[in-house]
C-alpha cells in the first residue's frame, strides 16, 4: 500500500497543477486580508457584521467553490490519469486486494488537498476574525470533512467515467449551488451542506449567519462519514468488476 | 522460405490526379472538421450527449420565458436581455467542457504536426477551430432568441403590433449575441491552449467562473466591506462581463446587485474590461499557437 | 543480458495436475463487436506462442487470461483459478501488457522496486538487482524512464515483470521496439526459463520472433482459435494442401521424370533457375525416393529445402482459408 500512496503523491502533486492549487489555496487568505484591512472600523467588527460577512464569504468562496474544485480535480485525476495513460495494469496485476489499491489513492488525495485547504481556511479565518481559534478550528474540521467526502465520491467517479471531472464540476455548480438553495431536501445529499453544518455546529457564534439555511450538526457529520465510506466501498467494487484497459 | 515467383498487386500507393485546391479550402475543411468535433458528429452517441444537452439547455429558457410572458398578470416579464443573462452561464459551462475537445487532443496525441505539414499556418488552425465553436454558439443562441421572440410575439395575442413595437429587439439580440458568444468562446479556448489534458482546461475555466462570481458577490453583498470600491470589485465577476454590454445594448436595467454596481461606473469601463477579457485571451490563443510552430 | 547465477527454479508445478492456463468456451464481445469467439485451449509448461493478425483478438484473450477483462461467456483459468477472483495468483504470474506506457518520472530502478514492493518481496535488493541485470540495464537504472529509448523501456518493463520470479509469464508483444540483439537475448532468456519448467505464453503478430521459440502455438484468426498445437504438426494436419519441396540438383529433368514415375509425387515443376519444385502429399515417401533415385540415376543433389515448414506459410494458408 505504501508504494501506491507514494506513487499517487508523486503523480498528483506535479508542477503546474500544484501551482494552480496553491494559488487557489492562498486566495482566501489574500481576500481575508484585503477585507480585514479595508474595514478598520471596530464598531462594525464588534457588531458581529464581520462574522456574517465571513460566514457568507467562506461559504461562497471556499466551501462552495475552491474546496470542491481542488478536491474534485485531484480525486478524479487519481484514477482517470491511470486509465488514460493505460498504467492501471501495473497496480491491478499485483497480489493485492482491490481495497489496498483504492485506499492509498484516496489517502493521497486527502493528504494533498486536506492540509492545504484546512490551512487556507483556518489562516483566512484567523486573519479576518481577529485570531479566533474556535472559528479557525471549526473551518478546519468542516473543510477536512468536505475534502474527505468529495475525494471518496470522485475517486469512484474517476473509475466510472473519464469525463468525471467535467460532470463533477457541473454537479457542484448545479446541484450544490442552485438547487440546494432553492430546494430544502436536496441539502441532505449535498457535501457543501454537510461542511456548513459542521462549521455551524462547532462554532455557532461566529457562523450564526448560516443558521437559517444549515442542516443539523449530526446530519452533517453523518453525511460526511457515510458518503466517504459508501463511495470508498463503491470504488473498490468498481475496480473489482471493471475491465481494465 | 518463400517461393521464387512474386506477384505485385498495385493496391497501395496511387497518384492523385485531381485538382489541388488552395489554402482557403484547407481553412474551410478545418472549420467543418471543428464543427463535427464539437458536435460529436461521426463519433457515436456518447460524444453527442453534451452538445444535445447544450442545445436543450439553451432552448428551455426560451420556451419557459415565452410561457411566463403568456401568463397575464405575471410580475416578471422576461425579455431578450434576461435570456442572455441566463443563457450565458450555460454557454460558459459548456464552452469550458467542449472547447478543450477542439484543441487539446490534437496536441496531446501529436497530431497537430500533421496539420502543420499542410499549407496551413498555426493561425489558420486555431482560427478555424475558434470559428467553428463560435459559429455553433452563435447559431444556438440566435435560435433560442428567435424562439423567444416568436414566443413573446404570440403571447401578446397581437403579433403584428408586437413586431411593430419591438422590431428593434432583433438587431439588438443579434448584436448582443455576438458579444456574448465572442466572450464565451474565446476565454475557454485560450485556457485550452495551455494544457493538453481536457479535464484540466474544463476545470480551470469553470473554477475561474465559480470562484470569481463567489468572491465578487460575497465582497459586494454587504456594502460596508468594499464601500466605494464595490463598483470596481463587482467587475471581478467574470460571468457577468458580457452581460453588462448586453444590458447596455438592450438598455435594460438588470436587477442583480452586481449589475447595479457596475452601472455606477462610466460606460466605457465595462466595455474596456470586456475588450480586455476577450481580446486578451484571443491574443494569448494566437500567440501560443504561433510559438508552437517553432517548437514542433 | 548476462546470466544470473542464483535464480531459483519455480516451485510447485509438480503438484499441478491440470493445465497451467485454460480457456473453456471463452468469449468476449463489446456491444456488437465480437473480439473473442468461443475459444478453448490448454497451455502447459514451456513456451507457447499466441499468434494471429492484428485485430484477431489476441490481446483481448490475454486480457481475459490475466484477469483484466471479464469474459462475456465461458471461463478462463490461470493456475487453476479465475484471476479476477483470486488476486493472489499474481504472486506466481508475471504479466506484461501491450501498452508501452509507464511512469516516466520513476528511474528504472525505482520502477522495478515499485513492482517488487507490491509483490511483497523481502529482501528487495537482490531480486531487483537480478532483474535489472537480466535486462541489461544496470548502467541506466538510475536515470528517469522518460529518458530511455523505446527498447530500454520495454526491457525495464520486462525486468519489473520478472522481478518476483514468476512461474508463469504472459507477454503481449514483448519485442515491440527492440533491436535484433535485444531480441536474441530475450529469446535466450525465454529458452532458459522454459528449461526451468516455467510456463510462458507470448503473443505476437511477428512470426519470425516466435518461430524460433515456441514449441506450440495458438493461432487466432477473426476472433476464433484457428489452430492449436505444434506448428509442424498443424501443417501436416492440413492435408488438403500438399507439401512443396525445392530440390537443386545437376539434372532436374531426369529427377523430375523419375519422381513422377513413383506415386509419391503429385507434380513437379522446373523453375527458370533450374531448381525443381515438387508437390507431394507424402513427404516421407518423397524423402526416401530422392536419395535413392539420385544414386540410381547418377544425379548429384545440391540442396533440398521444404517450402512450407515455416509458420508463415501455415499462417497465410489458414488466414486465406
Amino acid at each position: 500500500m505504501g508504494p501506491i500512496f507514494r506513487l499517487s503523491l508523486r503523480q498528483l502533486a506535479r508542477g503546474r497543477r500544484l501551482l494552480v492549487i496553491l494559488a487557489l489555496a492562498i486566495l482566501p487568505i489574500v481576500i481575508a486580508a484585503i477585507v480585514s484591512a479595508s474595514v478598520g472600523n471596530d464598531d462594525w467588527r464588534d457588531a458581529g457584521s464581520v462574522n456574517n460577512l465571513w460566514a457568507n464569504l467562506a461559504d461562497a468562496m471556499l466551501v462552495a467553490a475552491i474546496l470542491p474544485i481542488v478536491a474534485i480535480a485531484l480525486a478524479t485525476a487519481a484514477f482517470v490519469e491511470e486509465l488514460e495513460d493505460r498504467t492501471l495494469g501495473y497496480l491491478v496485476l499485483k497480489p493485492l486486494s482491490r481495497w489496498r489499491i483504492v485506499l492509498p489513492k484516496l489517502l493521497a488525495v486527502i493528504t494533498i488537498a486536506g492540509p492545504l485547504l484546512v490551512v487556507s481556511g483556518a489562516a483566512a479565518t484567523l486573519v479576518i476574525l481577529d485570531g479566533s481559534l474556535q472559528a479557525a478550528v471549526a473551518i478546519g474540521i468542516a473543510v477536512f470533512g468536505g475534502v474527505a467526502a468529495y475525494a471518496a465520491i470522485f475517486i469512484w467517479a474517476g473509475l466510472v467515467s473519464s469525463r468525471a471531472l467535467a460532470f463533477g464540476l457541473i454537479y457542484v455548480f448545479l446541484w450544490e449551488g442552485l438547487l440546494s438553495t432553492f430546494l430544502g431536501g436536496v441539502r441532505y445529499f449535498s457535501v457543501r451542506a454537510y461542511s456548513l453544518a459542521i462549521l455551524h455546529g462547532i462554532d455557532g457564534n461566529h457562523f450564526e449567519a448560516l443558521s437559517g439555511r444549515v442542516i443539523e450538526f449530526p446530519a452533517g457529520i453523518a453525511g460526511v462519514v457515510a458518503v466517504t465510506v459508501v463511495f470508498f466501498l463503491l470504488a473498490v467494487r468498481r475496480l473489482q468488476r471493471m475491465d481494465v484497459p | 522460405m518463400t517461393e521464387t515467383r512474386a506477384d505485385i498487386f498495385d493496391l497501395g500507393y496511387q497518384r492523385y490526379e485531381g485538382p489541388r485546391e488552395g489554402r482557403m479550402r484547407a481553412r474551410q475543411a478545418l472549420w467543418k472538421n471543428g464543427l463535427r468535433t464539437a458536435l460529436g458528429l461521426g463519433r457515436g452517441a456518447q460524444a453527442k450527449i453534451l452538445p444535445v444537452l447544450l442545445f436543450v439547455a439553451v432552448v428551455i429558457p426560451a420556451v419557459a420565458f415565452s410561457f411566463i410572458a403568456s401568463q397575464s398578470g405575471a410580475e416578471f416579464v422576461p425579455g431578450h436581455a434576461d435570456y442572455y443573462q441566463v443563457v450565458s452561464v450555460i454557454l460558459f459551462v459548456f464552452a469550458a467542457i467542449i472547447s478543450p475537445e477542439l484543441l487539446c487532443p490534437d496536441r496531446r496525441d501529436g497530431v497537430i504536426s500533421l496539420y502543420l505539414v499542410r499549407p496551413l499556418t498555426t493561425t489558420d488552425y486555431v482560427a478555424g477551430r475558434w470559428l467553428a465553436f463560435f459559429s455553433i454558439t452563435l447559431a444556438i443562441v440566435y435560435f433560442g432568441q428567435v424562439i423567444l421572440f416568436l414566443g413573446l410575439m404570440l403571447a401578446t395575442g397581437n403579433p403584428v403590433d408586437y413586431i411593430l413595437d419591438n422590431w428593434l429587439d432583433i438587431p439588438r439580440f443579434l448584436g448582443a449575441g455576438l458579444v456574448v458568444a465572442l466572450f464565451t468562446t474565446t476565454l475557454p479556448m485560450a485556457v485550452s491552449a495551455f494544457t493538453t489534458r481536457r479535464a484540466y482546461a474544463a476545470a480551470f475555466v469553470i473554477g475561474l467562473f465559480i470562484v470569481s462570481t463567489a468572491v465578487a458577490r460575497a465582497l459586494t453583498d454587504d456594502n460596508s466591506v468594499a464601500g466605494d470600491a464595490a463598483k470596481w470589485v463587482a467587475l471581478i465577476d467574470l460571468g457577468s462581463v458580457p452581460i453588462h454590454l448586453s444590458d447596455m445594448i438592450f438598455n435594460h436595467e438588470n436587477s442583480s446587485h452586481i449589475a447595479q454596481l457596475v452601472r455606477e461606473l462610466p460606460a466605457v469601463v465595462p466595455v474596456a474590461w470586456y475588450v480586455l477579457l476577450t481580446a486578451g485571451p484571443g491574443f494569448l490563443l494566437w500567440w501560443r499557437y504561433r510559438k508552437m510552430r517553432t517548437e514542433t | 543480458m548476462t546470466m544470473a547465477s542464483d535464480m531459483h527454479p519455480p516451485t510447485s508445478q509438480k503438484d499441478m495436475t491440470g493445465p497451467v492456463i485454460e480457456a473453456r468456451g471463452a468469449s468476449k464481445w463489446f456491444g456488437s463487436v465480437v473480439a473473442v469467439n468461443d475459444v478453448s485451449f490448454q497451455v502447459y509448461p514451456g513456451i507457447t506462442g499466441l499468434l494471429g493478425p492484428n485485430g484477431a483478438g489476441k490481446t483481448t484473450l490475454l486480457h481475459m487470461i490475466a484477469g483484466l477483462t471479464q469474459p462475456s461467456e465461458g471461463e478462463v483459468s490461470l493456475l487453476g483459478k479465475s484471476p479476477r477472483d483470486h488476486f493472489l495468483v499474481y504472486r506466481r504470474v508475471g504479466i506484461m501488457s501491450e501498452h508501452e506506457s509507464i511512469y516516466g518520472f520513476y528511474t528504472g530502478r525505482e520502477f522495478v522496486e515499485f513492482s517488487a514492493r507490491l509483490h511483497g518481496l523481502n529482501p528487495l535488493t537482490p531480486a531487483v538487482d537480478r532483474a535489472i541485470e537480466m535486462s541489461g540495464l544496470t548502467d541506466s537504472q538510475d536515470r528517469p524512464i522518460h529518458t530511455y529509448s523505446r527498447g530500454m523501456r520495454q526491457r525495464i518493463r520486462l525486468a519489473a515483470t520478472l522481478v518476483h520470479d514468476p512461474e508463469v509469464l504472459l507477454l503481449d508483444e514483448p519485442l515491440n521496439g527492440t533491436d535484433p540483439r535485444q531480441r536474441i537475448e530475450f529469446q535466450d532468456l525465454m529458452r532458459r526459463f522454459a528449461g526451468e519448467g516455467r510456463t510462458i505464453l507470448i503473443s505476437s503478430h511477428i512470426l519470425e520472433e516466435i518461430e524460433v521459440l515456441a514449441e506450440r502455438i495458438l493461432l487466432m484468426v477473426g476472433a476464433k482459435l484457428a489452430a492449436a498445437g505444434d506448428f509442424r504438426a498443424i501443417r501436416s494436419k492440413l492435408n488438403e494442401r500438399p507439401y512443396r519441396v525445392r530440390l537443386v540438383c545437376d539434372n532436374p529433368r531426369s529427377m523430375a521424370s523419375a519422381l513422377i514415375r513413383t506415386d509419391a509425387v503429385d507434380s513437379t515443376t522446373i523453375e527458370t533457375d533450374g531448381s525443381l519444385i515438387i508437390l507431394s502429399h507424402q513427404v516421407d515417401a518423397v524423402q526416401r525416393h530422392i536419395p535413392r533415385l539420385a544414386q540410381e540415376q547418377g544425379i548429384r543433389l545440391l540442396r533440398m529445402e521444404p517450402l512450407d515448414e515455416s509458420l508463415e506459410s501455415v499462417f497465410s494458408y489458414i488466414v486465406e482459408r
